[in-house]
């Protein structure tokens, strides 16, 4: 089964993110899903599509640009490394990254052909605040911080 | 390798004669509709991914105060002169009628067992799973929600609706 342009969106972020810590800073944890964050040790960087705004290509034709939001929570041990993890993730998304298309059988990736480039039109990052005192938080939720990125493969559908 | 420079459209300064007196009302209206567009924008996406029942809010009891989260957001407008704009959400508003506003947004589980260590209860499904003091005691499992992040999903729409706004011409 091949995976769909949105999933395709989700995915190539995960792969991207993982890639790039593999390299760089072992152990951080990427999750597509808030629930499997909370199964396993800090820190934890998970990886969510939100809305898709379409605007149409050029006057006169049907053809749709999707530009997708990707949200990247980062949950970290403490306050220093959420920022650490948050400025190395805007330093290495900033440029863009390879979009793939996954071809997927019994839930395992059986290929991966990169079609395109992501490129990332707005970065906006905020820090997490609950508004309670952090020792009334459990330990997953105290030092959180929000990236959204705005993005595109430009690609007219 | 020879590059060309071709001008397409307006400059600002052609766009700022465009602007005339009696073209600023029209402008205005257009600016404010993302406002209430927005709105509803938020509100249908809170209400299209709600966990429970809406009418499970406006019970009776202690819930009477609270309210649901789409209920709890107001639009705020104003028109003074040259000066005009919106707002969404009063944090005061939210923070009396819908205290996990951010943990639904954000997802996480909210303090709760710890500031109310007497609170002792059981969820009654028939009442669409609203917590209920007193017997039969059940323990009480910590909310985890899953972020919704209608704020970043709203934030997103009105981005979108800005640059859009003029695209038309003025």
């Amino acid at each position: 089964m091949a995976y769909r342009i949105s999933r395709n969106f989700e995915a190539s972020v995960i792969k991207f993110l993982e890639n790039n810590f593999v390299l760089d800073w072992n152990g951080v944890r990427v999750e597509k899903s808030q629930a499997r964050v909370y199964n396993g040790t800090l820190p934890v960087v998970c990886v969510q599509l939100g809305v898709t705004n379409y605007n149409y290509a050029e006057v006169g034709s049907d053809s749709i640009i999707r530009t997708p939001l990707i949200i990247i929570d980062i949950y970290a041990k403490n306050d220093g490394q959420r920022l650490d993890l948050k400025d190395y993730i805007i330093s290495k998304v900033k440029s863009g990254m390879p979009y793939y298309e996954f071809i997927i059988e019994n839930g395992n990736i059986v290929s991966q052909n990169q079609t395109g480039n992501i490129m990332v039109k707005k970065i906006l990052d905020v820090p997490v605040n609950f508004d309670v005192d952090k020792d009334k938080l459990d330990k997953s939720n105290r030092y959180r911080h929000r990236i959204t990125l705005t993005t595109t493969i430009n690609v007219a559908e | 390798m020879n590059v060309t420079f071709k001008v397409i459209g307006k400059t600002i300064e052609e766009v700022e004669k465009e602007i005339t007196e009696e073209k600023i009302p029209a402008i205005i209206d257009r600016v404010m509709n993302v406002g209430s567009s927005s709105f509803n924008d938020l509100k249908n996406f809170i209400s299209s991914n709600r966990k429970r029942e809406k009418s499970s809010h406006t019970d009776t009891n202690a819930k009477a105060s609270k309210k649901a989260l789409e209920d709890s957001f107001t639009i705020t407008e104003w028109k003074d002169g040259e000066n005009f704009g919106w707002g969404i959400g009063e944090i005061a508003k939210l923070k009396k009628e819908s205290p996990h506003y951010l943990f639904i947004n954000y997802g996480g589980t909210p303090p709760s067992t710890k500031d109310y260590p007497k609170l002792y209860g059981h969820f009654s499904k028939a009442e669409g799973g609203l917590f209920k003091k007193g017997k039969p005691y059940y323990p009480i499992y910590p909310t985890r929600y899953n972020g919704m992040n209608y704020i970043e999903n709203t934030n997103e729409s009105i981005r979108n609706q800005l640059d859009n706004l003029f695209k038309g011409g003025i």
